[in-house]
């Protein structure tokens, strides 16, 4: 019975045509993500996750792919399995069930088995679309693997059936239980909202554990498995179905169990009766009639204030019960858990918070609370369309003398006042959470402006589109599927390669706000297209109105004719009106960005690199002069956006050979461009779209020979761009890099990177030169066409504003209106400088050069230009000034500026960069950190990246590597570094633990998704992942194994030997060798595993046990298992012979290292014993987790006593 | 003020022809429409409620055309449709409340009034508390009609309003609505005769779309007076019967079968004769008997 059914439920479903929508909509979004993901789209580069380097049909990229398509489909299965047994209650027609001669288990069972089936059934089109896609035309054959009935088949198993499961028996005890469908959305947002919560919290490694539990499709479980995955793990393992997956899955089909047995228990077939209500009592004696006596006459009133009333009635009654329902509150309830859990994490960098500031808050509240409303949105529009039919209430309401209009109108101002309250709920959490973190500057307006004008703006547009797509739709569970969909296609258009909000329906453009340029020019765009968008939203408003389905439906055809013949002229008009307007504000924006901006999508983007490449590429190699010198005034007009630049390059012809020929390359933005070599020359290309120009001189220029390069370019902004805004120049904080200027040659940093990518473009692979290649070894890898110049730049800004570059301040005047400064750095310098101007406070302070310091060094004048509001963490980056100059001038040699000046600018890019004495430094990651002084595990991060950028003065600005593979080893693998030593003084090794637990995950983490081959340090390619993460953690090993001193011995010498020289330019080679000098023989391997190959260890602990010694000490007897291994460039490892000196050690309570021996291991088993005086906790092998770990928590086992 | 119904067609996409050039004039008092399911009864209702398009046709309503200028319509317009609900956890008195602001009464005073004299008048006072999903049936249906006579209708169409009423229910609602239908139209559908003969002053049957017969009962019976012949038979002499005669009705009556037939003459010695009634008409009518 329970199977028969099942069946029929499942022959239902089969006939009703959405079924077979749904099949669709699976296939298609299977086609377009392998589509995408496969590089079948010119010019757009999404990966989704797993890295180019993966095949589209890997098993790791279908789990991905399952994993998100199966949370889509729980739309459906919300319908699926809520309808299964409400439909008999929606249809009345339970009775003929319950009276059946079925058991309560044949009727539940069956209905169960029929959702989970029909859902089931709509699957496997997931894997048809993906393979179809992975074997269509459109998607590059090397982007394909071998296809193997595994890969398409243990997604199913271990994410998707599960997950059908879980989501079919939440939603059929809801419906069950509740005998309502409301509920079924309501858990629907809760499951989203888990899973959004789960992926905030995986930012702290601590907390990732916990998100792989709580996500409740799994998702973050499967992160957790392979995050450390190579890219050979990825193409041929299969995600199995152990460790916090399979606890995940259990723990859910726990969940999933109880809710069953409690609906299984609280249904009764005859319980109906007995639950609803007894009648009301009444007076059945029936008094005779009352005698018939006129009803008293009423004054009709249908007057437009009347309806306008009425309407208003309506809405709020609507309102009412929405947000009074006990649904309604288990959402806000789940919000509110995740505005707590989100909020607490309010993160920054390797697990140090920030301060909640508003625009904190707001962006972890808003951002991804968004999805949450819009989820929000599209249910509770259809509930709204929906409720009088629901309640079968229509045909007495619809036959009422009330206009349309009211009617509808009810609706929208219904899930308008939704919003406001949600948009009111959000501001109240906010500054909660703000108390609650004990921060009380709120900042109101700020709170206003961003809910209200731009958050609630945009729900209110939403709101319009979901009502309209419901009424049209005019069937509840398709519209929801509909609406999702649309939402679905509004924010995947992009991936498409169709970016342009002009028809992304309803979507605003993004905005960033930033504490130091507000809102800035991010506001015009905005306005603009919420009055694009709003005035098309009234417009579907008004048709939807039209549209409003009263009394009986009929086709849609017929609708149309109906609301055409009912609809007034004048209505017909305004919708006309607001149409043109809306087509006139579209003219608007596309005057903006088209016409006065260029509108470059990245598919223009990426090909415009290619084209840069194909065509200018010979020039690469094409000998040009050499700037000797730079004189330079740069302009700021921050109130309009603009900068002016004018200057004089002092150029020698250092080549062997005559150069007839100079190549100018200009950033792509420059306007009113003019070179001049004023001797004869003639331009003879002239690219203004890729910014390349070619000057044939009229004499060569001689080996040796002189000239100057007289440039004038500006930079301005008319109107507001597409997305690709402007940052470098707003009204406060305009921040110039480098490349603003002009280069002499062929600018190869311009180029496409990606192996993948170039393929597209028929673009053979990118290779960095070889350590030791003569061409780039005459060549520094900061600026290339320059070695080391002299510098004078001359700035200008408004009279309110300071302008900051390189050098120290030589002169500092106001003239006609506007304030001058003049800098000029001592000595010849890297032209790798910034100019910035904006509104600062600055806070001073001097370095004394310690007595007996190193001849050479002097007092240092320190300086923090920083926005008035944040001087929060002002005295760490001082101190780490301080520090890090008592550090590096004492082990490496002197400090060659005047001064250190730190000058923030806003959080459009999060990073900070060290020019000659200048260290540029984000607004946001450092300025607004909330440090916890008194937990030594919590990092200094304001105090680390200063450290990180004064190490630069030394590693970039003193010694600067040839550009060849390896080059960046000698500047950010050296200032990582230096930073680190200089915290590990400061702040003691505990700190560095957790340092270098985070380093060994962005290590792991970026090598499993790298896009190209990974290289051993040595010849590391520019991969941030390599020469930060693996750099910190090689360099601190061997620090660990010869010595600090050591170390610094050898670096010392190398910026003796190296210091301002070039080129021809020092690589990695000087550093891999003169640390080899250093290294006692017994650890000369190390050299070879840190930076020479790619080595990796799989260590473990097995078992401890500690027994107290008569002196009171312990004996712990550690047993470890050790493994090393070797990677090729694709992650493929093999497993080498041990033979290492590795830390065995052991940790108390507080997670503190008491004890810690170094061991000679070269068995895979070993067991030792370490004494320490404080009662054991835990014990194990390496427990600083200074090698390369991919298991690095399984590295410490609990210590038995005896 | 007559409703004038003329040449009205309806066809669903599905294919099923439910009204075809129904006309109809309607004067005040009760009207009873009559016809078994499926007859088009609802559509007709549901169009002259404003709740369904017609393909063609005209209805007017006085001057007002009810088919194109439904919100006006809607003013004078109450409507009993036949399946509806109520919010289960919204009082009587609330829920009426609201709709009597809905149809236009906007004076609160007023509006308690009526809301109240209605109550009255369908003998609900005493529960006006009470949610209204604890409503029997019967209350629920009179709930219904207190909601259609808001704001002095002058068409008042209730649609099946007594399947489902048990009989003390069922005369209680006739009572009720036969005191409104002096000064307005009322138009009550229903399939069982005796709803009709009870209250209506006029009346028409409706069969597979077509108005087959219409006027006052009175007179419809007339035309069939000494017409109509009855005996009782053996059950399996029933087909002869059906195949001889024209056959107007057969009703089981204490375990034999009572038939009724439609003759000019005695059809033999063992008919005997019986006095025509609705019923007769009604069923001759959907049986299409006594025309040619």
């Amino acid at each position: 019975m329970l199977l028969r059914i099942a069946t029929f439920e499942v022959r239902s479903r089969l006939r009703a045509p959405s079924t077979y929508v749904y099949c669709a909509l699976f296939f298609v979004l299977a086609f377009f993500w392998v589509t995408v993901a496969g590089g079948g789209v010119k010019g757009v580069n999404v990966d989704f996750g797993a890295s180019a380097k993966v095949a589209v049909n890997a098993p790791y990229a279908f789990g991905l792919l399952a994993l998100l398509t199966g949370n889509f489909g729980t739309v459906i299965t919300a319908t699926f399995a809520g309808r299964a047994t409400f439909q008999d209650v929606e249809h009345r027609s339970e009775s003929f069930f319950f009276t059946a001669p079925i058991t309560k288990l044949d009727y539940l069972g069956g209905r169960w088995l029929g959702a989970f089936l029909s859902s089931l059934l709509l699957y496997p089109w997931i894997a048809l679309g993906a393979l179809a896609a992975a074997h269509g035309p459109l998607v590059d054959a090397s982007r394909v693997g071998p296809d193997t009935a595994l890969s398409y088949l243990a997604p199913y198993a271990t994410i998707l059936v599960p997950n059908l499961v879980l989501t079919t028996s939440l939603f059929f005890a809801m419906a069950t239980l509740f005998r309502r469908m409301l509920p079924v959305y309501v858990a629907s947002i809760v499951l989203v909202l888990g899973y959004i919560l789960a992926l905030q919290i995986t930012g702290d490694i601590s907390t990732r554990p916990l998100a792989a539990l709580l996500d409740p499709f799994g998702s973050n479980a499967v992160d957790r498995i392979t995050e450390y995955w190579t890219i050979a793990d990825k193409n041929t393992r299969v995600v199995p179905f152990a460790g916090p997956l399979a606890l995940n899955r259990a723990v859910w089909m726990v969940v999933t169990a109880a809710l069953l047995a409690i609906a299984y228990a609280r249904f009764s077939f005859t319980d109906r009766g007995a639950r609803a209500k007894p009648h009301a009592p009444e007076a059945r004696s029936p008094r005779p009639n009352t005698p018939p006596h006129a009803l008293p006459t009423t004054t009709l009133d249908f007057s437009r204030a009347a309806s306008l009333r009425a309407m208003l009635g309506l809405a709020r009654l609507q309102l009412r019960e929405t947000v009074k329902s006990p649904f309604f509150l288990a959402v806000l309830v789940a919000a509110g858990i995740f505005v707590a859990v989100a909020g607490a994490e309010v993160d920054q960098m390797i697990g140090t918070k920030t301060l909640p500031v508003t625009y904190v808050v707001l962006e972890v509240l808003g951002g991804a609370f968004t999805l949450f409303v819009v989820v929000l949105i599209a249910f509770y529009a259809g509930e709204l369309v929906w409720r009088e039919r629901d309640a079968r209430l229509a045909p007495i309401l619809d036959a009422l003398p009330v206009p349309r209009w009211v009617l509808f109108g009810s609706k929208v101002v219904a899930l308008f006042g939704l919003q406001v309250f949600l948009v009111a709920a959000l501001m109240a959490a906010g500054i909660v959470l703000q108390l609650a973190k004990g921060y009380h500057e709120h900042e109101i307006g700020l709170y206003l402006r961003t809910l209200i004008g731009i958050r609630l703006v945009g729900f209110w547009i939403l709101c319009a589109i979901a009502l309209f797509v419901h009424v049209i739709v005019n069937d509840k569970a398709v519209g929801h599927v509909v609406t999702i969909a649309y939402f679905v296609a509004s924010v995947a258009l992009p991936l498409l390669g169709f970016e342009h909000h002009l028809y992304r329906v309803g979507m605003l453009p993004d905005f960033k706000y930033s504490a130091m340029n507000g809102f800035g020019h991010f506001v015009a765009p905005l306005v603009a297209y919420e009055v694009y968008w709003g005035l098309f939203a009234a417009a579907l408003a008004i048709i939807a109105n039209a549209m409003w389905v009263r009394g009986a439906a009929g086709t849609l055809q017929q609708r149309i004719a109906l609301a055409r013949a009912t609809t007034p002229r004048t209505t017909k008009r305004i919708v006309a009106a607001l149409l043109v307007a809306f087509a006139a504000t579209g003219a608007f924006i596309f005057w903006n960005t088209n016409i006065l901006n260029r509108y470059v999508p990245r598919t223009t983007e990426e090909g415009e690199k290619a084209d840069w490449e194909k065509q200018y590429k010979s020039w690469e190699k094409t000998p040009q002069p050499r700037i000797r010198a730079l004189t330079l005034s740069v302009d700021f007009f921050p109130e309009s956006r603009a900068a002016k630049l004018r200057g004089t390059y002092a150029l020698e012809n250092a080549s062997g050979a005559d150069i007839p020929r100079v190549a100018i390359t200009l950033p792509q933005s420059a306007r009113g461009v003019t070179l001049s070599f004023g001797r004869g020359e003639r331009r003879t290309i002239a690219d203004e779209r890729l910014g390349f120009f070619v000057f044939d001189l009229a004499t060569p220029l001689q080996p040796g020979e002189k000239a100057t390069l007289a440039f004038e370019l500006a930079f301005e902004n008319l109107g507001f761009t597409e997305s690709a805004s402007d940052t470098r120049l707003v009204a406060n904080g305009s921040f110039l890099k480098p490349d603003s200027l002009p280069i002499v040659g062929y600018d190869g940093s311009r180029e496409v990177l990606e192996d993948a990518t170039r393929k597209k473009y028929d673009l053979s692979p990118l290779h960095v030169a070889a350590p030791g290649d003569p061409y780039a070894s005459a060549r520094n890898y900061g600026t290339s066409e320059a070695d080391w110049v002299d510098l004078d730049v001359t700035l200008s800004t408004s009279p309110d504003q300071l302008a900051i570059t390189a050098g120290h301040l030589v002169r500092e005047w106001s003239e006609g209106g506007r304030r001058f400064f003049h800098y000029r750095p001592e000595g010849k310098v890297m032209v790798f400088c910034s100019f910035i101007s904006g509104r600062y406070e600055v806070v001073r302070d001097v370095w004394h050069a310690p007595a007996g310091a190193a001849p050479g060094t002097r007092d240092v004048a320190i300086e923090v230009d920083h926005h008035p509001g944040h001087a929060y963490d002002v005295p760490r980056m001082i101190n780490g000034v301080k520090r890090s100059l008592d550090y590096f001038t004492a082990s490496f040699g002197p400090y060659q500026h005047e001064q250190v000046r730190i000058v923030e600018f806003p959080r459009y890019a999060r990073f900070a960069q060290a020019d000659p004495g200048v260290i540029p430094f984000s607004e946001a990651i450092g300025f607004i950190a909330k440090v916890d002084g008194n937990d030594p595990q919590d990092l200094d991060i304001p105090f680390y990246v200063t450290a990180h950028e004064v190490a630069h003065m030394w590693w970039g600005h003193q010694v600067v590597s040839a550009d060849v593979q390896g080059a960046t080893v000698l500047s950010e693998s050296l200032a990582q570094y230096s930073a680190l030593m200089v915290m590990k003084r400061e702040f003691g090794p505990v700190a560095m633990k957790k340092f270098l637990r985070y380093e060994l995950d962005r290590y792991l983490r970026g090598r499993s998704s790298a896009k190209r081959a990974e290289r051993p340090l040595a010849l590391v390619e520019n991969e941030p992942y390599i020469h930060y993460a693996k750099g910190s953690l090689t360099m601190y090993a061997l620090a660990d194994y010869i010595g600090e001193d050591a170390v610094n011995a050898a670096l010392a010498k190398i910026v003796r030997e190296w210091k301002f020289r070039g080129p021809p330019y020092p690589d990695a080679r000087v550093l891999v060798a003169a640390l080899r000098e250093v290294t006692p023989a017994q650890y000369a391997y190390t050299i070879e595993d840190l930076f020479e190959t790619i080595t990796l260890y799989e260590n473990r602990a097995t078992h401890a046990t500690a027994t107290k010694r008569a002196d009171g000490k312990y004996d712990v007897r550690v047993e470890v298992l050790a493994k090393k291994l070797r990677a090729n460039d694709v992650g493929v490892e093999t497993e080498i012979p041990i033979g290492d000196f590795v830390d065995v050690g052991v940790v108390d309570g507080d997670g503190n290292v008491t004890s810690v021996q170094r061991e000679w291991i070269d068995r895979p088993a070993m067991t030792f014993t370490v004494v320490t005086d404080a009662p054991p906790a835990k014990a194990g092998i390496d427990p600083m987790g200074k090698l390369v770990d991919r298991f690095p928590d399984d590295n410490l086992v609990a210590v038995e006593s005896k | 003020m007559d409703l004038r119904i003329e040449r009205l067609s309806k066809r669903y996409p599905a294919g099923v022809q439910a009204l075809r050039d129904v006309s109809l004039t309607i004067r005040p008092g009760m009207f009873g429409l009559l016809g078994p399911n499926g007859a088009g009864k609802s559509t007709l209702m549901r169009t002259l409620a404003t709740l369904q398009e017609a393909d063609a046709g005209e209805v007017k309503l006085g001057d007002v055309d009810v088919l194109h200028d439904k919100d006006t319509a809607r003013r004078v317009l109450g409507y009993l449709p036949q399946e509806f609900g109520l919010y289960p956890k919204v009082s009587a008195e609330d829920l009426l409340d609201h709709l009597a602001a809905l149809k236009g009464i906007t004076r609160a005073g007023e509006r308690r009034d009526a809301v109240h004299a209605l109550l009255q008048r369908t003998n609900l006072l005493d529960v006006r508390k009470k949610p209204l999903g604890t409503f029997s049936g019967g209350m629920k249906q009179r709930f219904g009609i207190a909601q259609a006579l808001l704001g002095q209708p002058r068409l008042v169409i209730v649609d099946e309003p007594t399947a489902g009423l048990d009989p003390e229910e069922r005369v209680r609602f006739h009572n009720l609505l036969s005191e409104i239908g002096e000064s307005v139209i009322v138009i009550l559908s229903t399939h069982i005769v005796g709803d009709v003969v009870d209250v209506c002053r006029d009346m028409a049957i409706l069969h597979e779309g077509k108005v087959l017969a219409s006027g006052e009962p009175a007179q419809a019976i007339a035309g069939l007076n000494g017409k109509i012949w009855q005996k009782t038979v053996a059950r399996a002499e029933l087909e002869g019967y059906e195949r001889d005669h024209a056959v107007v009705s057969t009703r089981l009556f204490g375990g034999r079968t009572r038939v009724r037939v439609l003759a000019d003459a005695r059809p033999d010695a063992s008919f005997e004769a019986a006095e025509a009634d609705l019923e007769d008409v009604y069923f001759s009518a959907i049986k299409g008997l006594g025309r040619a």
